[in-house]
């Protein structure tokens, strides 16, 4: 009977703790992780497409609609699963406040008003101020889900409980088969015989099961979860840190805390203002990561330093006398087309992690597939078994 | 007995060896970067009945003639010759002086045209100005500190600046005045006791919000483009700024008005280094032929109104 209980409550708390971890806390952390990106894309974009002029690039345009578009219908999904409620309501409180900033800017770009450089540089400040903050909480809230799922789903002393229920029904089933055995002179009771397999079975089922899913739970941390985080902390700095490129172009001059929030990111990254890698950062981390993404992670840093050689280049040119113009073409330019390159194949990188962690979560969640089932009627069998074969004997003697 | 016994424990065996708690808490290169904090500077106290310092737009007196371009005559002139460019600080945000043009990013304006003035009298060329943009805040100390060669960013001449640098001959005289919405009952700052009223830090017209016997709440913001978003979003209910300034503002946003003219005795100058008085001759020199030759005329028809201009602030000086 303990036997029996602490196997499925054992399993039960296990298959529940995985299976929310897959479809709540897992699935919304990455929705966050998403999120971030795309108001992070949102915002980068419509700065480039500021520096370009009072008309903006169709591309931009599109880019930045499309990524605020799967931004608050990503909210909705968020607040939908149940998700915090703080950061949820400064998000959709927010969201729409930023893009009034954006039209406003925009129109008064159009026809020529500089008071459209203040709304945009007024929208980027709440972007980075407030609502990217809120994601990050949402992010944090849901790390911690996540930490906290994993640990419901590999608790340490289940496998012990199940094991030692295990032998202790052994043992007792054994000590009882014994005993018949010097009262009665009987070799084998075959249904004693086949409880015992039965429990042998069910306990060994249980722990396997146990095992294979902590060892799938392990594998979906290290390969998926750890570089799923890590290379989306990176695209977000990097797309921080172009963004702040074209605020510091459009402020002519007047981007010191732009220039010094451009360093600070990079320096996160890894790299020196001049370029030069410093072996330690989220990029270095990333490129050092190995698993079975590693060679989508890995493009990851001559993408950025292609990118990167061009940043330094605009920083030199704006220095130059009448090098502005020159460096905002190459910003627009190589700038831009180096950056889109490393930006999709962070995305990708992104991407494979991120399907694998589900994938992998749902794999240990169906571990225990039919487990529970199993277990309760083999045990539940064993002890018909115990009983009846028992009773059989003690019949002998009537 | 003994087979059951191993039965049992292999898989026990097996998984307790693996059986450890998982954590899965991120890694430390996932953590979020914050944004920067940029600190608000403390608004200006209340202005003390200054001593003065006799008549603060007095300039110092420019050559008899002008060296000729690219053959400079000093030792500040001989060293920005020699390294190819004129540094100049100016606004990004305040039309008609100094602007950001919004489709190609280059600076215009009223003060632009007088910098290039300087540079071809310098050069002989184009093409040999650097500008960069700076806020109310920061444009004194840059050229104080010898960032920038000269600073022409709508600057009012007042006595605690000349203390700072020295300014050329003012090249414009405005008068402070106050901007609020189309409809609203205020005829100046005497009406606005107890709201708020918006001024770019580290300028007069924030001192006068501060200073202003009726109380308004002064209002402090990086620069005036900023205090037209926050009157646009209602946040604000004036702006305090030079009256050239402010209409510059009315044609961005016809629901403004300008109320509250005060005297037309604010006099604007170009901050220059207390260290290069030869350049601060040759630009009063500059100025003086662009009043003879009808330069700042058409600069001043170029960028206000394109009437008939008024003569130019006439120049003092003492030597």
């Amino acid at each position: 009977m303990v036997t029996l209980s602490v196997c499925l409550l054992s399993t039960l708390s296990r298959q529940h703790a995985v299976d929310a971890l897959a479809r709540d806390s897992g699935a919304s952390f990455v929705a966050a992780q998403q999120l971030h990106a795309e108001l992070s894309v949102a915002d980068a974009t419509v700065a480039r497409a500021f520096l370009a002029g009072g008309v903006e690039p169709p591309a931009q345009r599109t880019a930045y609609q499309e990524s605020i578009a799967s931004a608050s219908g990503r909210i909705v999904d968020l607040a939908l699963a149940g998700g915090p409620r703080e950061p949820l309501s400064v998000l959709a409180a927010q969201l729409p406040v930023y893009t009034g900033l954006i039209e406003r800017a925009r129109a008064n770009n159009r026809i020529g008003n500089v008071v459209g450089g203040a709304y945009l540089r007024q929208a980027s400040e709440l972007m980075q101020t407030r609502i990217l903050p809120a994601v990050d909480r949402l992010a944090a809230e849901d790390a911690l889900d996540i930490d906290r799922g994993y640990a419901q789903a590999t608790r340490w002393y289940q496998p012990v409980l199940v094991g030692v229920a295990g032998a202790a029904a052994l043992a007792a089933l054994v000590a009882l088969q014994i005993r018949l055995f010097r009262r009665t002179h009987r070799m084998f009771n075959l249904r004693l015989v086949a409880a015992t397999v039965l429990v042998v079975i069910a306990t060994g089922l249980t722990l396997l099961a146990f095992g294979v899913s902590r060892a799938r739970l392990v594998d979906s941390r290290n390969d998926a979860f750890r570089p799923m985080t890590v290379v989306a902390q990176v695209r977000v700095l990097a797309l921080r840190a172009w963004g702040d490129e074209s605020l510091s172009l459009i402020a002519r001059g007047n981007g010191d805390d732009l220039d010094a929030d451009a360093r600070r990111v990079t320096e996160r990254l890894g790299y020196d203002p001049a370029g030069r890698p410093a072996g330690t950062g989220a990029l270095a981390t990333a490129a050092a990561l190995d698993g079975p993404d590693a060679p989508g992670q890995d493009v990851l840093v001559p993408d950025w330093e292609r990118y990167q050689d061009t940043a330094v280049r605009v920083r030199d040119l704006v220095r130059d006398v009448g090098g502005f113009q020159e460096a905002v073409r190459v910003a627009l330019d190589e700038g831009t087309s180096t950056f889109t390159r490393f930006d999709g194949d962070a995305e990708t990188a992104f991407t494979a992690s991120r399907e694998r962690f589900a994938a992998g979560l749902s794999s240990a969640a169906g571990t225990y597939d039919g487990v529970a089932a199993g277990t309760g009627t083999a045990l539940g069998l064993a002890m018909l078994l115990t009983l009846a074969g028992v009773q059989s004997r003690i019949n002998d003697y009537r | 007995m003994f087979r059951a016994m191993i039965f049992a424990a292999v898989p026990l065996l097996g998984t307790t060896a693996a059986c450890g708690t998982v954590t899965s808490t991120l890694p430390a290169a996932g953590d979020p970067l914050p944004a920067a904090v940029t600190p608000q500077s403390p608004l200006p106290a209340r202005s003390t009945t200054s001593p003065g310092c006799g008549d603060r737009t007095a300039s110092l007196r420019p050559p008899v003639v002008l060296p000729p371009p690219g053959q400079p005559d000093s030792p500040t002139l001989r060293e920005i010759v020699n390294r190819g460019y004129l540094t100049v600080g100016v606004r990004t945000d305040t039309p008609p002086f100094g602007s950001r043009n919004p489709d190609t990013g280059e600076f215009e304006g009223f003060e632009v045209d007088l910098a290039l003035l300087v540079g071809r009298a310098l050069f002989g060329a184009e093409g040999h100005v650097r500008f960069r943009a700076v806020t109310g805040a920061d444009r004194v100390a840059l050229v104080h500190d010898g960032a920038l060669d000269l600073v022409a960013a709508t600057t009012t001449i007042t006595c605690d600046r000349a203390a700072e640098v020295d300014f050329s001959a003012p090249y414009y005289l405005t008068a402070k005045a106050v901007l609020v919405s189309e409809d609203a009952p205020y005829q100046g700052l005497a009406d606005l006791g107890g709201r708020r009223v918006c001024a770019a830090a580290g300028t007069t017209s924030l001192q006068q919000v501060v200073d202003a016997p009726s109380r308004p709440i002064p209002v402090q913001l990086a620069s005036p483009a900023d205090c037209l978003v926050a009157m646009q979003a209602g946040t604000v209910e004036a702006i305090v700024n030079d009256e050239a300034i402010l209409l510059g503002m009315v044609k961005q946003d016809p629901e403004t008005r300008i109320v509250g003219v005060g005297a037309f005795d604010v006099a604007v100058g170009i901050a220059i280094a207390k260290d290069a008085p030869d350049l601060t001759r040759f630009v009063n020199g500059v100025l003086e032929r662009a009043d003879r030759d009808g330069a700042w005329a058409a600069i001043h028809r170029r960028w206000l109104d394109g009437g008939q201009p008024p003569p130019p602030p006439s120049p003092v000086y003492r030597d």
